[in-house]
């Protein structure tokens, strides 16, 4: 019979050794009457004999190999009980438990998913993305509103790809991404927006992905108006379940993408999203999709087109070390064919000198990962203090209530349980608060965690991320339930068992009781130490946040809205579209309650930004990266309509007067100053705005940022759309009559489909909610650095009451003696008001410690404010040690008033 | 009494009395193991009850002893345990165990 077994038969073992242990009775009873004992009396010596049956009927069962198994059980129904009893202890402790559980567990599955699990293809670790580095020095980029200097260059052109993987012997195979973005995709008569990456036609084999249906993408699908069976596309298995409902007819159906058609070729394997994390893709095209879609690029053979994303799966026992000394030596045949020109020697000689560079990418790559991995490990860091402090608080709940029930351990240990048993229970029943604080964390984790996704992305983007529970969250997840059990479980059982044992032999009470409060005081220093680092951080970002509010963008934010019709997709084709455009601004601007309308290619402080070096006749002899502005086309009305002020000079001219004049530009203040010396004496300066032709600068604007709040407004050239009628999918910009924006808003949409023939998708946004939705990451870190505070802050300063009044307690006898001796209350009082304050420093201190130690770890959040800003901190102190001597006030005034006749009668 | 009785023995001896107590014969139920040890150590060894069962119930968990119902003298159903081949093994292996301590504590006392 095995364990097993003997567990299941437990009952009918059980009645065995019954009937065994009364076969022996009967036996001892039968020899004592053989022996000539009376019968009464050996029924009697025999039971005596047999001592006491139970004890040794538990010791037989214990043989058996369950008796612990069932002790546990008896443990667990005990602890059910015992902390039924206390109702406010188990909300309490629970709540804690579930907010420090939740929260670490919400934060951990996101950057998780953002940061370190691999992507879902075969043998991720062999996955490498090659970028081109070291480069001259003089590259330099807009990101996140900040300019930074590139140290490489992602992408290659596509002649140097086609070579790299023909001369190439490290890798089993190189693709490329050529970008992705939002488009329209047309079932039939139904419109969907969906998320495209444009691949090479080795990236699924590449990867290692199967198909749902159909087939992928293959050898063939690059070439000039796709493989065989024309310009075809992959879609994703979860867009197969939306749009196609799992059909198998969907492979082979016509599609329009852009109003170009396309054939779906397959179905990607299910889970996979592409090798983005953050954004996820649902439509695939090949390469050759773009001679379709833009036939006058020549991306084929440019070499100016820096277009390609290259990764490559390394062979079998290549390292990523060799690879780069293969790559090292290809790398400049290979820019040689991709030289630019108008380089002077020197400039060459850097060019050529950059390296091709293999990197590990079995995680992807993602500009979602590089711009939120900061803020997740910051809140990673401030969820782990938030867990500290919710452990450490059940440890001085339970330290409080392990000394409430000292008398009744000490009637389990003198009634004979076992240290062990003793100490098991208390363990038991803190393994149950973190049972159950685990599971209402759970719950909390779910919601927590979306809505942290949603608030941190803000409205612009959505990120979308696989964050299925993997390994990693079910081992996190245990290290995090340790933790708790350990630091929450173990003290309190140890110094209760100990305590109990002590008072129940010694009656050494108050030794017993001094050590378990010098541990709690000392539990609750921490508390306020990792409270100031969450309050002074929630200050800090608080301020932050409040100077990004405050910031002048240039516009005026309110009052106006912009529009994006996508007239393209809903029937304007690209040369009938400025004559649309012209007739919906005029249509427009006649609407009741429109002040002013125009056209604008960008929609401020929505990240969108594109840099051109300008040519100045003055300026010429300043290098090229000096002359770096941004470039950004509109039409006449765009200055009334955003609120931006014109300092000297014009509107742009209307597309009737643009048609007869010279092309014409508006600068920016900045602008002015650095290439003109003044406002006033730039206007009918001439400026070569990149490419295009020489133009006369006719006015100037104020200064206005377009990317980010967080950006020194960008030296920034006007152009007039109406110049050369080029771009499509501009956005419409309404200055409107305060509270008619509705009304505006459905006149435009009215033109949109009267243009178009049908209502196209339209995205709306106001500067006030780009202001806000740029602000997003800011926004939540500030918010959950203050809500993490104030938590930590109420536990804190309930954690002082709590000790005091138990301090309190402890010392009657002392105050009693004392009160009676001629101790005025207010010297009572002021001693236990004394030591809350004296707790609160030794914590703002050991804090002090904390934050300095963690100095540079807001930097990249801050505003305008500086890490050590004086008000922030002395403002948390000051909170803190309010809330400490606070929370002592009320013990200290109970100490105060005790009367010492009552005290000592009771001692 | 009893507190001395277990403690006369040796630990792990209680096992090798039990195992050579079934040695040879029929089986026996637990009454009679404890009987056979009194009278087998001429009277010097009283294993209690406390004592015998659990340790039965241990040597079953481990497979040394094999048990079966049957019928006692009392007229009633006694639980009669014998030895399992593993059992046997065991028994050779701690007999001679108990030899070379034997000896060496001999060796050793009359060194003295």
């Amino acid at each position: 019979m095995n364990w097993l077994q003997r567990i299941l038969r437990r009952n009918q073992l059980d009645r065995e050794l019954q009937e065994e242990l009364a076969a022996h009775l009967a036996l001892k009873q039968q020899r004592l009457e053989r022996d000539g004992v009376a019968p009464e009396d050996a029924a009697r010596q025999a039971r005596h004999a047999l001592g006491s049956t139970v004890t040794w009927r538990e010791e037989t069962r214990a043989q058996w190999g369950f008796a612990a198994l069932e002790s546990l059980w008896q443990d667990i129904r005990y602890g059910l009980r015992v902390l039924g009893k206390d109702k406010v202890f188990v909300t309490v402790s629970l709540l804690t438990l579930a907010l420090g559980i939740g929260a670490n567990t919400a934060i951990f599955t996101l950057a998780n998913a953002l940061l370190w699990k691999p992507l879902p293809v075969r043998d991720p670790q062999e996955l490498v993305r090659l970028h081109v580095t070291n480069l001259a020095g003089n590259e330099y980029a807009w990101m996140n509103g900040r300019t930074e200097a590139p140290k490489e260059r992602l992408q290659i052109p596509y002649p140097m790809f086609a070579e790299l993987s023909k001369r190439q012997r490290s890798f089993v195979d190189l693709f490329g991404v050529a970008g992705h973005g939002q488009v329209v995709l047309n079932v039939g008569d139904t419109a969907h927006q969906v998320r495209m990456s444009v691949v090479s036609e080795s990236f699924f084999p590449t990867l290692g992905i199967g198909a749902s249906a159909g087939r992928l993408l293959q050898a063939g699908d690059d070439a000039p108006g796709g493989g065989v069976a024309g310009p075809s596309l992959v879609i994703s298995d979860a867009l197969w379940t939306r749009l196609f409902a799992r059909s198998p007819d969907a492979v082979g159906a016509r599609v329009v993408v852009e109003k170009v058609p396309f054939t779906i070729a397959g179905v990607a394997e299910p889970g996979f999203m592409g090798i983005h994390p953050g954004e996820e893709s649902e439509v695939w095209l090949a390469l050759g999709a773009f001679d379709v879609m833009f036939p006058d690029w020549k991306w084929r053979t440019s070499a100016e087109s820096w277009m390609l994303q290259p990764f490559g799966r390394l062979k079998r026992g290549v390292t990523v070390e060799q690879a780069n000394q293969e790559l090292s030596v290809l790398s400049r045949p290979l820019l040689e064919q991709v030289r630019e020109k108008g380089l002077s020697g020197k400039e060459e000689q850097a060019f050529l000198a950059m390296k091709l560079e293999a990197v590990p990418s079995g995680t992807g790559y993602s500009w979602v990962r590089k711009r939120f991995e900061p803020a997740f490990w910051m809140l990673l860091g401030a969820v782990g203090a938030l867990l500290l402090i919710a452990a450490t608080n059940l440890t001085n709940l339970l330290l409080a209530r392990a000394t409430a029930r000292r008398a009744e351990i000490a009637v389990r240990l003198a009634l004979g349980a076992s240290f062990g048993r003793v100490w098991r229970q208390l363990l038991v029943e803190s393994a149950l608060l973190a049972c159950g604080g685990t599971v209402l964390g759970l719950i909390a984790a779910q919601w927590l965690s979306s809505g942290l996704l949603r608030a941190m992305a803000g409205d612009g983007s959505p990120i979308r991320l696989n964050a299925e529970t993997d390994w990693r969250v079910v081992l996190f997840l245990i290290a995090v339930l340790g933790t708790v059990v350990i630091i929450a479980g173990v003290v309190p059982a140890w110094s209760g068992s100990r305590g109990g044992a002590l008072s129940a032999r010694v009656q050494q009470r108050e030794s017993a009781s001094r050590g378990t409060q010098s541990l709690r005081a000392g539990l609750i220093v921490v508390h306020i130490a990792f409270t100031l680092v969450l309050l002074g951080g929630a200050g800090l970002l608080l301020d932050s946040l409040r100077g990004l509010m405050r910031e002048p963008t240039g516009f005026d934010t309110a009052g106006s809205v912009f529009l994006t019709p996508d007239l393209f997709n809903a029937g304007v084709s690209a040369e009938a579209m400025p004559a649309a455009y012209e007739r919906i601004v005029e249509a427009v601007r006649r609407e009741p309650g429109v002040r002013a309308a125009a056209w604008t290619m960008h929609v401020p402080l929505t990240g969108t930004l594109q840099a051109f070096t300008i040519e100045t006749p003055a300026a010429m002899a300043l290098p090229a990266q000096e002359r770096m502005v941004f470039t950004h086309q509109v039409t006449d009305g765009y200055f009334q309509a955003t609120g931006v002020p014109l300092l000297a000079g014009s509107e742009m001219p209307s597309r009737l007067k643009a048609a007869q004049g010279r092309r014409s530009v508006i600068v920016s203040e900045n602008l002015a100053r650095k290439f003109f010396g003044s406002v006033d004496g730039a206007i009918g300066q001439r400026l070569k705005p990149g490419s295009e032709d020489w133009a006369v600068v006719i006015g100037v604007a104020a200064d206005a940022k377009y990317q980010h709040i967080w950006e020194k407004a960008p030296l920034t050239v006007y152009t007039n759309y109406w110049d050369r009628q080029k771009a499509k999918g501009m956005t419409l910009v309404l200055r409107h009559e305060p509270a008619m924006r509705q009304s505006v808003a459905a006149a435009a949409h009215r033109w949109f489909r009267q243009e178009a023939g049908r209502l196209p998708f339209v995205s709306t946004r106001t500067l006030e909610a780009n202001v806000w939705s740029s602000l997003a990451t800011e926004r939540t870190l500030a918010w959950l650095f203050t809500g993490f505070g104030v938590f930590a802050l109420l536990i804190t300063a309930t954690g002082v009451a709590g000790l005091l009044s138990y301090t309190v307690q402890l010392r009657r006898k002392e105050i009693g003696i004392r009160l009676a001796l001629g101790a005025t209350p207010a010297r009572i009082g002021w001693q236990f008001q004394r030591y809350g304050l004296v707790l609160g420093v030794s914590g703002i201190a050991a804090g002090a410690v904390l934050c300095y130690w963690l100095r540079r770890g807001l930097d990249s959040f801050l505003f305008q404010v500086e890490a050590s800003d004086p008000v922030v901190w002395i403002g948390a102190c000051v909170l803190l040690l309010a809330s400490a001597v606070l929370a002592a006030a009320i013990p200290s005034r109970r100490a105060a008033s005790l009367d010492p006749m009552r005290v000592l009668r009771m001692e | 009494m009893a507190e001395n009785a277990r403690q006369d023995l040796l630990p792990g001896t209680l096992d090798l009395l039990i195992l050579t107590t079934l040695e040879h014969g029929p089986a026996k139920h637990g009454y009679a193991i404890m009987e056979a040890i009194w009278s087998g150590s001429g009277e010097l060894f009283r294993v209690e009850e406390g004592a015998l069962y659990p340790a039965l119930h241990r040597l079953e968990v481990k497979g040394w002893l094999g048990s079966e119902w049957g019928m006692s003298e009392a007229n009633r159903r006694a639980k009669y345990y014998k030895l399992t081949a593993a059992g046997r093994k065991q028994l050779v292996r701690a007999k001679a165990d108990w030899d070379r301590i034997a000896l060496g504590m001999r060796r050793v006392l009359e060194g003295l």
